[in-house]
Order: structure tokens, then C-alpha cells, then sequence
């Protein structure tokens, strides 16, 4: 089924728009409350709770991109909960990703203007838009969907290096334009 | 071992969610890549495997029986014939201290900015493979096109440079730079891969039309998600000043338009530049007879800073600057640079005509509208049927309307209030 007609079963409130969401997008969306929360079925959990609020939201809503909107809700969801649960401690890659991040910011504290400087949305955005398609999606997938760089390198045909070296380099990038645009010094 | 998260950069990657659903989505729908050097390297190594065994059975085997231990005479010829042609060795010299090729395959689809950069226009190096996997930079002046399956060999000069992260400047990350002296064409593939069309990828295009002022294309507009549209603001087109009749009439369809600046266009042939050319600019007083769209068709992208207009076979284009009678059509793209353009007609609103006389310097930009209508709507013709696109300001999106076309797909039509002119995408599926 194609995305609008998933969107329109919503607005009908019929319910095999939830079955046609879990079926086309279940497995991304497992996967990255997954990768954020390491559990399996806190994962589920928030797979669920996902179409429970897709299915609040439409209508009114009606995304652009079905799987993006769907995403994004999963992902805050997995965040909320692991939150809640208060982890103290975190598998490798979530620590490895953690590590990554910061190199983005000058001081720890510079994480305190990020949060709340919607300047910030502009200019990763800007940054993503001005990336080639490769690295944008790279980068996306390592540090929205929370993927390992293995997985990354399958889809885009590079090493594993190459990857690491490539998110590095975007890294640093980013940073730049942070520092330039005044987010974090 | 270090198991503890870095809270601010933790706080980082949550707050990562402000990334667009448009990145997401195209992450989420990302085709994987198979590198094109596996691709050569398995159907090379199908083809050394059955050569192999040809020689096997129809030299080796024979000798061997015929005169078992008996070393053939021609021996040292062949050991020197196979170093020769043995692929991915560096620097490598014959017995005469000659240097050997090295073997390689490109590495990217060609044409790409990522695979090669440009000097003054012109292509300078492009990245390569060797058959150990070793990613070459190769600089080479002297580019005269290449294809995606090509195998090249190439004869290098002394210096192939080991490159360091820091001595790079961007782009692709290659182990080696080496100079090339020549580049040969090695061999043609012998049958083209069949490769499924991506819907996002092949059948989404879009119009421009009913500029006012001088239009300014920028970064921020991504036509679609799948190929890059957007446009460097250094780019202007000036649009209300035209008309402009842009025409590309010759054939092969593959002349690609580089606009490299307000009005002039570079025109290349398989990636090297033949001759500049300014818009040609041209006025009719009757207006009526300006009614130029059927057949004619429009097509525009860029890649990484280098905007291209890009007319495929015979297909030609007019834009017709007048206010409201300003006709851009494209109906497919295709990814390698033609455009298959039906006729669709676009007309915009009521905009009265403005006249400029032919003998107009071409620099001079027109700062005010002659008629700058509010959005009231806009109409789509196509076969004969009118629609009318307009504006909707009670909706969500009231800059935004999507009109679907039963058997021909969707229409967003698009308006900037700050830009002054309108945009529509049309997806093709």
C-alpha cells in the first residue's frame, strides 16, 4: 500500500492503517528504538506506542513523509522510556555514539545553547543539505537511526574506514559551522 | 572498558531529531550501493576463471601430456607477458627497467563531482581502483571522458603519492595520488546491466515558471529528495528580463549546459568545454505567436555547485520571460541527463506582457515587476484540460496544493511570497 493510501485509511479511522503502517515500516522502526534502547522488548514497546500515536495524530496530521514522521515519534518515544528507566549503563555503541556527538561541541557545556537555540535545526540542516547523498545518509543513519558503522558501510559500498573517516570528517565539519554560526564557542 | 555514556553528547544525539523527515526519509529509502570495482572484479574474475581453464585444457593440458616435464620453450615469454598485464602493481618495472601500467577501474559513475573535480571548467582527476582495492586519486590533464565501466590502464610516471588525511581536501578519501600520462580505454562492457528505474530517481520532475523578478534559485530549493536540485545562490536567473531562447538542437543528446553565471552558458561535450555562449536573447512584439511549449522541454539539476541545463536530443527550450507567459515544461529525467519531455503546458496568470527591446544590455537586471499579481492560482493544461492550481490560504499548507491527475500522477504547485514566483513538481508515478 502506498503512503497516502496508508494516510487516507487513517483519516477513514480505519484500523488496517495500523496493520499496513506496522507492515511496511515495523521493521525501521524496531530497529531504531532498538539501537536507542538496547532491549528488545522496550523496543516493541515503542514500535506500538508509535502507531498508537500515529493513529491520534492523523488526522489531523497528515505527514509529508509517512516513515520520516514515523521515525521521528519512535524515536522520541525511545528516548521518553529510556529516560524512565534511568540506565546507567549504555551498550558500546550508544557510548561510542555519545563520545562522537561531543566532539561537535567545544565544551560540555556548549550542550545547554544547542538545546535550546532552534538556530542549531538551521544549520544542520543547511550542513545535511549541502552534503552529498552518500554522506547525508551516512550520517543519518549513524546518528539518527543509531546504526554501526558496518551497517552503514554495507549500504553504501565503503569500508568501514572509509565510513569512520568520512563521519569524522563530518564531524569536524559540523563543529566548524557550530562555532561559526555562534552555537557553541 | 569505558562503559559510560557522554552525557552532553548524548543530549546531542536526541536533540538530532531536528533533522528534516526529508533526510530521514531519503535514509530511509537509500538504495545500497554495490561499488562498482566489485562489480568489475567479479565479472573479471569470471572471465580470468574461464580463461583459465580454456588455457588449461586447450594449451596446459595438452603439453603436459604430450611432453610431461618437459618446460615449454616460450616459457620466460609468457612469465613476462602476465607481469605486463598483471593488474595493481605499483611502480612496477620490466627486466629493461621500463615502467609497467597499472591497471584500474574508475570509480565512480561518471559524470559526478564526487568522482571528479574540475579546474577552470574542466575535468582534472578522477579516483580509481586498483585490483587490491587501493583507492587512487589520478590527476590527468588531458580528460577525454569515461565510462563507468571502463577499465583503464593507467601508464603513470614515477610519483604516486601516499596521501595523508590532513594533506587531502575533501571529497572522497584516497590512499594514493598518482599522475597519469595516459589513460586508455581498455576494454567495453559487453552487456549493459539492467537496472530497475527508481521511481524517486526517474520519474519525479517539476516546473519552473512565471518569474518576476530577478529569480533567485538557492540551496533551499530541493525539488525532489532523490536527485539534487539545489542550486548555489551565486546562480541567478534572470528570468523577467528574458525573453530567452535557449535552443539545443544537435545531436548526440549528450551536450550538457553548465550556466556559469547570469547569462552565459558553457557548453560541454563528454565533459569538456567547447565553447561559451551567451543567452541568446530574443524579443517577439506579437505576443500571440509566443506560444512555443509543445514539444519543447526544460530540464535542470545540479550536482555538488555545478548547475547544469540539460536538453536531451533535439528537444529544445524557450524561456519566455514575459510576466505570466513564462513556459517551462520537463516530464521525466533521466539519470543520464536526457530529458523526455511530453508537452505540458503551463500558463501562468493574467501578467501583462512586458516589453523589452532587443537591443537590452544583457547584464541589466529589472529590479520591479511591470505587474506583479497577488497568487491568485494558476492553470495547468495538459491535453487539453484545464486546472487550476490555486492557492488555498485557509489550508495547513497554504503555500502548497497538490492537484493529481488520474493516470499522470500529482502536481504540487508551490508558491514563495518572498521570491515572487511559483514552483511546480510533478511526480511522474
Amino acid at each position: 500500500m502506498e503512503d497516502a493510501d496508508i494516510i487516507e485509511a487513517y483519516f477513514r479511522r480505519d484500523e488496517d492503517a495500523i496493520t499496513e503502517t506496522k507492515v511496511k515500516f515495523g521493521p525501521h522502526l524496531y530497529n531504531l528504538s532498538f539501537n536507542i534502547l538496547k532491549n528488545r522488548e522496550d523496543a516493541e514497546e515503542c514500535e506500538n506506542d508509535t502507531y498508537v500515536k500515529a493513529w491520534n495524530s492523523i488526522p489531523p496530521a497528515r505527514p509529508a513523509f509517512l516513515c520520516a514522521w514515523l521515525a521521528k515519534i519512535a524515536r522520541n518515544l525511545s528516548f521518553d522510556r529510556l529516560k524512565e528507566k534511568r540506565q546507567a549503563r549504555h551498550d558500546a555503541d550508544t557510548v561510542t555514539i555519545s563520545e562522537e556527538m561531543a566532539e561537535c561541541i567545544a565544551a560540555p557545556d556548549g550542550i545547554e545553547r544547542i538545546i535550546d537555540d532552534r538556530t542549531f535545526d538551521r544549520v544542520v540542516n543547511a550542513y545535511l543539505e549541502s552534503c552529498d547523498k552518500v554522506h547525508r545518509f551516512a550520517f543519518v543513519r549513524r546518528y539518527y537511526f543509531g546504526d554501526g558503522y558496518e551497517e552503514i558501510a554495507k549500504y553504501t559500498g565503503k569500508t568501514k574506514n572509509n565510513v569512520r573517516t568520512m563521519l569524522y570528517r563530518m564531524r569536524g565539519e559540523l563543529r566548524e559551522l557550530l562555532e561559526k554560526e555562534g552555537i557553541t564557542e | 572498558m569505558k562503559n559510560e555514556i557522554n552525557p552532553a553528547g548524548f543530549r546531542l544525539f536526541r536533540r538530532l531529531n531536528c533533522i528534516s523527515e526529508r533526510f530521514v526519509d531519503e535514509a530511509l529509502t537509500y538504495e545500497p550501493v554495490v561499488p562498482l570495482w566489485k562489480t568489475v572484479l567479479k565479472w573479471g574474475g569470471i572471465a580470468a576463471a574461464f580463461l583459465f581453464v580454456l588455457a588449461d585444457v586447450i594449451i596446459i593440458g595438452p603439453m603436459l601430456t604430450k611432453q610431461p616435464g618437459v618446460i615449454p620453450a616460450d616459457s620466460e615469454t609468457t612469465a613476462e607477458t602476465a607481469a605486463e598485464t598483471a593488474p595493481g602493481t605499483e611502480a612496477v618495472t620490466d627486466a629493461a627497467g621500463k615502467r609497467l601500467p597499472i591497471t584500474m577501474t574508475i570509480a565512480e559513475t561518471l559524470p559526478s563531482c564526487e568522482s571528479f573535480e574540475y579546474k577552470d571548467g574542466v575535468p582534472y582527476c578522477f579516483y580509481a581502483y586498483d585490483n587490491e582495492e587501493k583507492l587512487y586519486r589520478v590527476l590527468w590533464n588531458n580528460f577525454t571522458g569515461l565510462n563507468e565501466k571502463d577499465v583503464v590502464v593507467v601508464d603513470h610516471n614515477d610519483v604516486i603519492k601516499t596521501l595523508t588525511y590532513d594533506e587531502y581536501p575533501g571529497g572522497w578519501t584516497p590512499q594514493y595520488e598518482i599522475t597519469a600520462i595516459d589513460v586508455k580505454k581498455e576494454n567495453e562492457p559487453e552487456t549493459e546491466p539492467v537496472t530497475e528505474p527508481d521511481p524517486g530517481e526517474e520519474n519525479v520532475c517539476w516546473f519552473l515558471y512565471r518569474g518576476h523578478r530577478t529569480m533567485t534559485v538557492s540551496t533551499r530549493w530541493v525539488f525532489t529528495q532523490t536527485r539534487l536540485i539545489a542550486i548555489p545562490s551565486q546562480y541567478r536567473y534572470d528570468l523577467a528580463l528574458g525573453p530567452y531562447e535557449i535552443r539545443n538542437m544537435e545531436d548526440p543528446p549528450t551536450i550538457w549546459y553548465d550556466v556559469n553565471g547570469t547569462d552565459t552558458i558553457t557548453y560541454y561535450e563528454a565533459g569538456v568545454q567547447t565553447e561559451e555562449k551567451k543567452f541568446r536573447r530574443s524579443y517577439t512584439s506579437n505576443n500571440d505567436t509566443f506560444d512555443l511549449i509543445t514539444d519543447h522541454s526544460f530540464c535542470l539539476w545540479t550536482s555538488d555547485g555545478i548547475t547544469e541545463l540539460d536538453f536531451g536530443g533535439d528537444l529544445h527550450a524557450y524561456l519566455n520571460g514575459h510576466p505570466g507567459t513564462y513556459y517551462l515544461s520537463c516530464d521525466r529525467c533521466d539519470t543520464e541527463g536526457a530529458a523526455f519531455c511530453e508537452a505540458v503546458r503551463l500558463i501562468a496568470g493574467d501578467g501583462v506582457p512586458e516589453t523589452v527591446p532587443e537591443t537590452e544590455p544583457v547584464t541589466e537586471p529589472v529590479t520591479e515587476p511591470v505587474d506583479d499579481p497577488e497568487p491568485e492560482g494558476m492553470t495547468l493544461e495538459k491535453d487539453g484540460t484545464l486546472i487550476l492550481c490555486d492557492f488555498d490560504a485557509d489550508a495547513k499548507y497554504p503555500d502548497e496544493r497538490e492537484l493529481c491527475v488520474e493516470g499522470e500522477g500529482c502536481l504540487t504547485c508551490r508558491f514563495s511570497g518572498t521570491e515572487s514566483f511559483y514552483m511546480v513538481e510533478k511526480s511522474c508515478r
